[in-house]
């Protein structure tokens, strides 16, 4: 009955002219708020109904109140009572929704393990689109009032729309309260470059969507809907393709919420930072989904102790950030094993730092550390995509050992545009990567040349769309 | 002032993209799309039918791939004194041959043979060939008869430009296939429908490819029980009951299948392929000639076609058993 909004459909696109148009002639700042507000909880509802919007109230209106009241209370144990009384409603409901099934799933193997014949119903749960990014913004602002970083916001309008900003609300960045309610003190007022930014940005999201991920799309399919057959290059091609969709997917979908926002005026976190130019684990995870892994370090890892506690309990700390972390994508065993292997990885990494700074041992630099991380970035996506056990196992094995064959390659023949998009994209990631922000400076260039810009990104969208715009991945997380 | 020249900019840049891709559509993709696929020869298929000056004892011949390439025309004309046309096309759905009814009907022959195969009436089997077929502007399909929408029926014209941009690519590497000199171009493929030049019948032995494939195969994916109702079989019931409504005989002849794929077959798919057929020539009053089960692996180069020997043993046949 429901349908998701894609940021890539005409009714988005409708839908953001006409909220535009109507925050333009309404100049009072409150009643731009509101209509803000509105047209974010009427987004969220026409993508999941009424009841699930009435959670995400429920959610908001819950940690604005305990907010104020964790402030208010001069006793530290009410203020940790009215902290757990949030967690455990946000936590409650996230894993409710979330993990309920796989739970029940989890439990009827383990019956089947033990010999069991009895299996518990699963339950007829619909996951709230979003409810990861939201629960964590909310989580955050109530940890933040508790830790004393943050004054709780006087008006509820404002914090509710800090929560359910529709550019943002189904799948990040994930905002903290610090950054944004302070955005929120003046009027929506339209600027030229902050429009000309925030076009910039939104095309530029479509393209890597609707032009990279969504074409590169049917050759991963191919390759990982039966992979069993297939040798070391079609495996490694599949996990390079993934890597390069889910990124342009994710990261696509980062673009055109910052850009949507920047043309209310609103600046949202960055979220991906050219990742697969990363030279080790922990730099990866500085420029891969910023908005979560930060989240992860500020609420789990440094309140678990951080590195502050010795060297054990360091690689403990991030093991446990990292499965949770893996879990937060997905209910879903390879979700748990992919954060234990980042988890794993940045362990290896923090020895290997560790070795290099007592002995001074060679350790990887420049471009042979960048082969070596990605090789294990990249092998990791074949746990997270790969949801067939023996699939994954056949696919981790043709990664790592090499066969050389040439065998089967018809399939690339059937798919040359997916493989030809992987190549541009390479090109494209290093020109990025080599310019610094290309972005940035296609939003400075003079409206002439920015005109040529806008052609070719309708241009490419004209041509390349498939006729079926597909979700984006990171709506199911 | 900054802000309206902006959104200028904007609208200015969304309407030269429009005219780019127009431009693009109309240089790269139809002229792709008339001469390098079963369009080329469906502009000739419907010159024929609209030139045909009809005669007496004329057999058209239409069905899929297989089946056209199953007949030798000129063979069967020795045969049974009949002018007989392989009007077999690239194209293989009975929704791609509903295209062509009218004209077929203006054309008035004696018979119309329809040929059929297990593949034939499946949802899953309309392929880019026959999208082609669907988008041409020699395409008018009445949509109020029940076709679903899934398929590219009755597209307006900005829908139609649109629709066209599934093609670019492939019209993109064709162009470079014919920089480099490797294009196969269908304009002189069985120019007189006699079927003289037909591809795999050249061939002896059966492929090497497909024998490795079925060996490997348990079952087929593209043989998913039939729906009961899909585009393909309203197609061939339109084209039978379009045909008996304008007094010309049909026969309904299921193509010969290779043992080795008829094997892998599932039963479900087979009996709801059978019953289709015997549904409908019942309500038609429509002879049914079934060549399924008649030749061995020695007759066939791959699963649906056969080699030169069958066919020329399957054209001598069905010479005899259409008139």
């Amino acid at each position: 009955m429901w349908c998701k909004v894609l940021f890539n459909s005409t009714p988005f696109i409708i839908f953001l002219c006409v909220v535009l148009i109507l925050i333009w002639l309404i100049r009072k700042r409150d009643y731009q708020y509101t209509i803000l507000l509105l047209a974010s909880y009427y987004f969220y509802y026409f993508s999941t109904g009424l009841f699930l919007l009435s959670l995400l109230l429920f959610t908001s209106s819950l940690d604005f109140y305990v907010g104020k009241k964790i402030y208010e209370a001069n006793n530290k144990r009410i203020k940790k009572y009215f902290l757990i009384l949030s967690l455990i409603s946000n936590l409650g409901i996230l894993a409710f929704f979330k993990y309920t099934n796989f739970a029940i799933d989890s439990v009827n193997d383990l019956l089947i393990l033990f010999g069991f014949n009895s299996q518990l119903p699963i339950l007829n749960i619909i996951l709230p689109i979003g409810i990861s990014f939201y629960t964590f913004q909310t989580m955050s602002y109530t940890l933040d009032v508790y830790f004393g970083k943050l004054k709780p916001v006087d008006s509820f309008l404002r914090y509710m729309l800090y929560v359910a900003f529709f550019p943002q609300l189904v799948a990040g960045p994930i905002l903290r309260a610090a950054d944004f309610l302070p955005q929120l003190g003046k009027n929506i007022l339209f600027s030229y470059t902050n429009l000309k930014f925030g076009l910039t940005l939104v095309g530029w999201g479509i393209v890597k969507k609707v032009v990279f991920a969504d074409n590169i799309a049917p050759l991963v399919n191919v390759i990982f809907e039966s992979p069993t057959e297939l040798n070391s290059f079609l495996i490694i091609l599949g996990a390079i393709g993934f890597g390069i969709q889910i990124y342009c997917d994710f990261s696509g979908y980062s673009d055109i919420a910052i850009g949507v926002a920047k043309t209310f005026g609103f600046t949202l976190p960055l979220n991906f930072n050219k990742p697969y130019f990363s030279k080790n684990p922990a730099e990866f995870w500085k420029r891969w989904h910023i908005s979560l892994s930060t989240w992860l370090k500020d609420y789990l890892y440094i309140p678990l102790g951080g590195n502050r506690k010795g060297k054990n309990r360091t690689d403990f700390n991030l093991m446990t950030t990292m499965v949770l972390g893996g879990l937060w994508h997905g209910a879903s065993w390879n979700f748990v094993i992919w954060g234990a292997y980042q988890g794993i990885l940045l362990t290896l990494h923090k020895f290997f730092s560790r070795i290099k700074s007592i002995s001074g041992i060679f350790i990887f630099k420049g471009i042979g550390a960048l082969i070596i991380t990605q090789y294990f970035v990249f092998l990791g996506w074949l746990i997270f995509r790969i949801r067939d056990v023996s699939d994954l196992w056949y696919s981790i094995k043709k990664f790592i050992l090499i066969d050389f064959s040439l065998n089967g390659l018809s399939i690339l023949e059937a798919n040359k545009l997916s493989l030809i998009f992987i190549l541009i994209f390479l090109y494209v990631h290093y020109i990025s990567y080599k310019n610094k922000d290309v972005i940035e400076r296609i939003k400075s260039l003079d409206l002439r040349y920015w005109f040529v810009y806008v052609v070719i990104i309708v241009l490419l969208l004209l041509l390349f769309a498939p006729s079926k715009t597909s979700e984006f991945i990171y709506f199911q997380f | 002032m900054k802000k309206l020249k902006l959104g200028g900019v904007i609208t200015l840049a969304v309407i030269i993209a429009f005219l780019l891709y127009f431009l693009i559509i109309n240089s790269l993709v139809d002229s792709y799309i008339e001469d390098y696929t079963d369009i080329g020869r469906s502009i000739a298929l419907f010159d024929f039918y609209d030139n045909y000056e009809d005669i007496e004892k004329d057999i058209f011949y239409i069905g899929p791939s297989s089946f056209k390439e199953d007949i030798d025309a000129g063979l069967m004309d020795g045969i049974n004194g009949y002018n007989n046309l392989n009007l077999g096309n690239p194209a293989s759905t009975s929704l791609r041959r509903y295209v062509e009814i009218d004209h077929i009907i203006k054309a008035n022959p004696e018979t119309v043979v329809l040929g059929v195969g297990p593949m034939s009436l499946s949802g899953k089997w309309l392929s880019p060939d026959d999208h082609y077929a669907l988008i041409s502007d020699k395409t008018e399909i009445n949509n109020s008869l029940g076709f679903y929408d899934e398929y590219p029926i009755n597209l307006n014209k900005l829908q139609l430009l649109l629709y066209k941009r599934k093609f670019f690519a492939n019209a993109l590497f064709k162009k470079i296939e014919l920089i480099t000199g490797n294009s196969l171009y269908y304009g002189d493929y069985n120019i007189d429908f006699k079927s003289e030049n037909i591809l795999k019948q050249v061939e002896e032995d059966l492929d090497i490819k497909f024998a490795e494939e079925i060996k490997s195969k348990n079952s087929f994916e593209e043989f998913e029980v039939l729906s009961t109702k899909n585009n393909e079989k309203i197609a061939f019931e339109l084209i039978i009951e379009q045909l008996k409504e304008n007094n010309i005989k049909v026969f309904i002849v299921k193509i010969p299948v290779n043992p080795l794929l008829f094997e892998k077959i599932p039963e479900e798919y087979l009996k709801n392929y059978n019953d289709f057929i015997l549904k409908n020539s019942e309500k038609y009053d429509v002879k049914v000639l079934d060549y399924t089960e008649s030749y061995g692996e020695n007759y066939f180069y791959d699963g649906l076609h056969l080699n030169r020997f069958g066919r020329e043993d399957f054209s001598k046949k069905l010479a005899k058993d259409v008139v």
